[in-house]
């Protein structure tokens, strides 16, 4: 079985793929994974929300896994 | 599998792969400071509101069969002999069916007994160690 991954954007809700080695009316099932932006994203924004917070939240999380 | 790459993986070129239970991990320890009134309950709801956003740019995985078993082959083979338990069986089993689908580079987590059997399978890098 072959699997391509290849680059694309979304516009106005599409995607259109280019150059695909594949035989005209070869059916496909697609997957769209999005790629993270992290100037898009909100670490900073949340960052500045916990700056009062004791030590590291990931560490909660770690002694949750931990005590059950 | 044949498994093709057009380009290769850099810093414009990232893909977060997360499973669904981080999102529930995630809410148990912001209301944990919650509790501990460290957060406002208005400033918790402004970081799940974050969280949601910053979701849409990720590969969130969720749960399936394969990966249940997954987690129960992992158990089976690590369980015994170190401090691997079922949310790090969980975590690691939807990183390696994931990576059956789309290549992962780096396993990255804060948790250095997850860490430890996922160096098994992956890369990995601790962003709090910045080590790898």
């Amino acid at each position: 079985m072959s699997q391509i991954i290849i680059d694309s954007r979304v516009s106005n809700g599409h995607v259109t793929l280019q150059n695909l080695p594949l035989e005209d009316e070869t059916e496909v099932k697609i997957i769209v994974i999005p790629k993270a932006n992290l100037s898009k994203m909100s670490f900073q924004n949340s960052q500045s929300l916990t700056r009062t917070v004791k030590g590291n939240i990931a560490d909660d999380v770690v002694a949750e896994r931990r005590n059950r | 599998m044949e498994h093709k790459t057009y380009q290769t993986s850099h810093s414009a070129d990232l893909i977060i792969t997360i499973s669904d239970l981080t999102k529930i991990e995630f809410h148990s320890a912001i209301l944990k400071r919650v509790r501990m009134k460290e957060i406002e309950l208005e400033i918790a709801k402004q970081l799940f509101t974050n969280y949601e956003k910053d979701t849409e740019l990720m590969n969130v995985v969720e749960i399936d069969k394969r990966i249940q078993n997954q987690a129960v082959q992992l158990l089976n083979r690590h369980a015994a002999t170190r401090n691997f338990r079922t949310l790090d069986s969980l975590q690691l089993s939807y990183a390696i069916v994931s990576n059956e689908h789309f290549v992962i580079d780096y396993f990255v987590a804060s948790d250095k007994s997850l860490l430890e059997a996922a160096k098994l399978y992956f890369l990995i890098y601790n962003p709090t160690s910045d080590t790898e």
